[in-house]
């Protein structure tokens, strides 16, 4: 189903793209530390295999949908699936599932944070995991309700 | 009350496919798979193409009907 399946590369996407800026971070680091102390050589390491790795499913992903759906508006993200009334209303109530859960999550998830001091020096991008728990929860909302209500 | 149809005997009276009358009607074909399964309710706009896609007035198509216990 198309839905599943753009939706988990959406998914497959975010979590790369948290391992991508949770490297970042690690560099980030390394580049205050550098600031600080400008005696000490300016040395830092960047994790890339996500990048790369987010690189290739994009624009694999990009060519493959162009290739099937040419009259798509570009910016619509590639889950919305409204070709007609039907599927229109379907998006529109799994839109309002996705923004139920925001609700919920949102309040969980800034809860999760203040375990951060407790945490910080074991995983220091901590705060970069638990925020893209936000937009996972909502992605994986709205395709159970696409689901539920396509039958 | 649940809003209930005639497509399906409709659509074979007039050697329809699900796909032909889609087409027709301009939707996909799962929407009538679901309309006459009696799982959607169509639009005025989707309820008035059907019934011109085949020459009804609209409520010789779709009618209320009281909801099975």
């Amino acid at each position: 189903m198309k839905i599943v399946r753009n939706g988990s590369i959406i998914i497959v996407s975010l979590i790369l793209f948290g391992w991508m800026m949770s490297g970042f971070y690690q560099a980030s680091l390394d580049i205050v530390e550098f600031s600080k102390d400008t005696s000490r050589g300016f040395l830092f390491e960047i994790n890339i295999v996500p990048f790369l790795l987010l690189i290739i499913l994009s624009g694999m992903f990009t060519l493959f949908t162009k290739r099937i759906k040419k009259k798509k508006i570009l910016w619509l993200p590639e889950e919305f699936e409204e070709s007609d009334e039907r599927e229109q209303q379907i998006t529109a109530r799994a839109c309002r599932a996705a923004y139920i859960s925001m609700i919920y999550a949102f309040p969980i998830i800034t809860v999760l944070l203040l375990f951060y001091p407790f945490i910080s020096k074991a995983i220091p991008y901590y705060p970069i995991i638990v925020f893209i728990l936000l937009p996972l929860t909502q992605i994986m909302t709205y395709m159970i309700s696409w689901q539920k209500n396509y039958k | 009350m649940v809003i209930k149809n005639r497509v399906k005997e409709l659509r074979a009276r007039h050697n329809l496919t699900q796909e032909g009358l889609a087409e027709r009607v301009n939707v996909t074909r799962q929407t009538i798979v679901s309309l006459e399964k009696g799982s959607y309710v169509p639009s005025l706009m989707l309820a008035m193409n059907i019934a011109n896609t085949f020459k009804l007035p609209i409520e010789e198509i779709f009618y209320l009907e009281d909801e099975e216990e």
